[in-house]
């Protein structure tokens, strides 16, 4: 089964008004963790996900998701 | 200038010092001595880069820096999977390096410190570089 973890991060950052290292601040990360997470080439963990969720006022699973 | 731009430039650097490390290592190798003589006293620097190099490639140095927040934005979860891929890579080159050694042994004899040298420079430049490259990726 070949599944990939897809991500509206980008959209969702955008419209909070954060640049990348404005999100990166807010959470405790560097800005290449946010710009490997938005571009899908870094599966962040639970904690991170947790952490973004909560900083752009969204639910894990509407940031996050598994595409079949 | 915030942390995180701070720790942006930082982690740059530090791609730029690991390419120019692999690169020392690699000239270090191509000019060592063929011969044992006085070998153990030339072998000191040598051992002292390479130790450098290694505890570089490893998470401890920022486990005894935790007083700052530029030590958590250095070692966040990005850098961590990027040195668990490297060290992989350090691995694998260490591997075909002693395949080749050893291949090479078979036709003509090579003493144990030179293929010590040559084994722990592939791996250390191999883990070096494929580290340095992943930051520097994930960073544009």
């Amino acid at each position: 089964m070949n599944e990939t973890l897809c991500n509206d991060l980008k959209a969702a950052r955008e419209a909070a008004g954060l640049t990348q290292g404005g999100l990166a601040e807010a959470i405790g990360v560097s800005r290449k963790t946010i710009n490997t997470v938005e571009n899908g080439v870094f599966q962040p963990s639970t904690l991170l996900a947790l952490k973004l969720a909560r900083a752009l006022g969204r639910s894990v699973e509407s940031l996050f998701w598994i595409a079949e | 200038m915030n942390l995180v731009e701070k720790a942006e430039r930082k982690t740059r650097d530090r791609a730029i010092v690991f390419y120019l490390l692999a690169l020392c290592l690699l000239m270090s190798a191509m000019t060592s001595p063929q011969h044992l003589d006085g070998a153990s006293t030339r072998l000191i620097p040598w051992f002292v880069m390479v130790g450098a190099a290694a505890l570089n490639l490893t998470s401890a140095p920022f486990r005894l820096w935790k007083w700052n927040g530029m030590a958590a934005l250095l070692n966040d979860e990005t850098t961590r999977d990027h040195r668990r891929s490297s060290l992989a890579a350090g691995f694998w080159a260490m591997l075909l390096a002693s395949a080749l050694t050893i291949t090479v042994a078979t036709f003509q004899p090579v003493d144990a410190i030179m293929t010590g040298r040559i084994v722990i420079t592939a791996g250390l430049m191999a883990a070096l570089i494929a580290f340095a490259t992943l930051e520097l990726r994930a960073s544009r």
